[in-house]
């Protein structure tokens, strides 16, 4: 059993505007592993959001059957970016996940499915293939956007709709010093509800039903590179949605035809030059997104949705486990409205 | 009375079995091992098993490798901990919710280390460590530790202490006892 925590503390500036400060027991997570025998094990992680919140945010079932090869069957992380399986607060850099894995994909983005996964060492290799259910574009109303198209679609395992299943996957090679590099891909389609219960006979219902659906194209390429004391790490990512004319039509929704995003970032752990033993790393995120990267010919780009967000900050770990944050992100959009936030927080990782 | 014996039974096969699952070292690694020492020592190679204490043989092997005869090195497997099961941190006592991984280091006839792989690496956090240019800090005379000659690695420092300490025992395991 093991657990990781964060709490946090967000100051918003603008420029004329008062904002409050925000504090919050963002998360924590108590994981735990059970192994049936050497072949099987069960993987589960629940989380307790902002206090009140109770999430699964994985349980699936893993059967090794080779060395290479395990087959996992469950509430799965979609293997997508650098920051969707891997989040403990102790990995990354900032007090926030880097706004990129809010708006280009949805972290933590969970879904129901099975598949294969597993590990080549001598050739550097890791892979991931799985079927999942997609994620919920429709139900009595939208649930995707222009700002942050998936962020709300997230079915997270919950009383999960499926049509047919969308196929995710990822491959990892590490076979150059230091350096791990990801190429991810993810195709399918949005569920709805409006295609429960549909006559097959009514063109009507189910051209409807057509309507309430988007098809999902998604690239991410992510690396990181650590070498002594330099540290670097970056993602990118292009969407491509399909039918968004229809569904923008039928839902009065501001959904772009693709999205396009990425960041990097570079960090420093300046624990000898101070003469300290504990590791200080100030580092630098630059973030560049347009949700509205292209849109249907119906709609006009929304210039508020391409945005860049320089993040500067320092990590201060008191140990392995244990990480104090702070950083000050400036965000801005086309339109040239800025935003200036200060964001403080602890991180803890224990088991 | 009778529930009572099958619990018993129970508990004793449930006892046994995860006794099992720590027993030695599985033979196929000896098949991927061959495949490496022929490799770093030659087609003529030849490799033979030498007995240890089940103490050791727990989580080592030990073969001594030979071209035409003569001794030209040694090679050892090695089970290591890495992640516990769903995650991944400071290993514990308690290996039985642990991932292991298994590797080799190959030794010449000094018993300083030539080459070191992993064989087989399955947990989802920290296989980077298998990663050659990363192992080949292990190719030179030292005791090992981790920030001061071998690199961390980021979203691997179990993996990464959990080999470093392996490769410790192991060169003292080969130089003392053998």
């Amino acid at each position: 059993m093991g657990a990781y925590g964060e709490v946090h503390y967000e100051q918003p500036f603008g420029n004329n505007t008062k904002y409050n400060g925000d504090m919050d027991a963002e998360r924590m997570v108590l994981l735990f592993g059970y192994k049936f025998d050497k072949k099987t094990s069960f993987i589960t992680e629940i989380e307790i959001e902002h206090i009140k919140e109770v999430f699964l945010e994985q349980a699936y079932l893993n059967y090794q059957a080779k060395p290479w090869l395990n087959v996992q069957a469950g509430l799965l992380l979609i293997p997508m970016g650098l920051m969707n399986e891997y989040h403990e607060p102790t990995i990354f850099n900032g007090v926030n996940r880097p706004t990129i894995a809010n708006a280009l994909y949805p972290s933590t983005w969970r879904e129901i499915g099975a598949g294969v996964a597993g590990n080549l060492p001598n050739a550097a290799l890791r892979y991931q293939l799985y079927a999942v259910n997609g994620p919920m574009g429709y139900n009595d109303g939208a649930k995707l956007d222009g700002s942050k198209p998936l962020r709300g679609a997230r079915q997270k395992g919950a009383q999960v709709a499926m049509t047919a299943p969308d196929l995710s996957g990822k491959i990892n090679y590490y076979g150059i010093k230091g350096l791990d590099i990801g190429l991810a891909g993810y195709i399918g389609t949005t569920e709805s509800n409006l295609f429960d219960g549909v006559s097959r006979d009514s063109i009507g219902q189910m051209a409807t039903a057509d309507s309430s659906v988007v098809g999902i194209q998604m690239l991410g390429l992510d690396a990181r590179y650590q070498a002594n004391k330099f540290q670097a790490k970056g993602e990118l990512f292009f969407s491509n949605f399909s039918n968004t004319k229809e569904y923008n039509a039928f839902t009065d929704k501001d959904l772009g035809s693709s999205m396009f995003g990425f960041y990097a970032e570079i960090g420093y752990n300046i624990n000898e030059i101070l003469g300290i033993k504990k590791d200080l790393v100030p580092f630098v995120r630059w973030s560049e997104y347009n949700t509205h990267n292209t849109v249907n010919s119906e709609l006009t780009a929304n210039k508020s949705y391409d945005r860049t967000v320089l993040t500067t900050g320092i990590s201060f770990f008191l140990n392995e486990s244990f990480v104090v944050k702070a950083d000050y992100q400036n965000f801005q959009d086309a339109n040239n409205n800025q935003l200036h936030q200060f964001n403080s927080g602890i991180g803890f990782w224990f088991r | 009375m009778k529930k009572r014996y099958s619990s018993i039974a129970l508990l004793i096969l449930v006892a046994t079995s995860s006794v099992a699952t720590y027993s030695y070292l599985p033979d196929y690694l000896t098949k991927k091992m061959s495949r490496q020492l022929t490799k770093i020592f030659g087609k003529e190679m030849k490799y033979q098993e030498v007995a240890i204490g089940d103490s050791l043989a727990i989580n080592h092997q030990i073969f001594e490798v030979k071209t035409n005869d003569n001794l030209s090195g040694y090679s050892m497997i090695t089970r290591a901990l890495g992640c516990q099961t769903g995650g991944c941190d400071k290993p514990n006592k308690d290996t039985i919710s642990f991932e292991e991984f298994f590797f080799l280091t190959a030794f010449d006839k000094q018993k300083n280390i030539k080459k070191v792989r992993v064989l087989e690496y399955t947990s989802d956090h920290g296989y980077q460590i298998a990663n050659k240019g990363w192992l080949k800090q292990f190719e030179r005379d030292s005791t090992f530790e981790v920030g001061r000659n071998i690199d961390g690695i980021s979203g691997a420092t179990i993996s990464v202490k959990s080999i470093t300490k392996a490769v410790n025992e192991q060169i003292s395991i080969l130089r003392d006892k053998h």
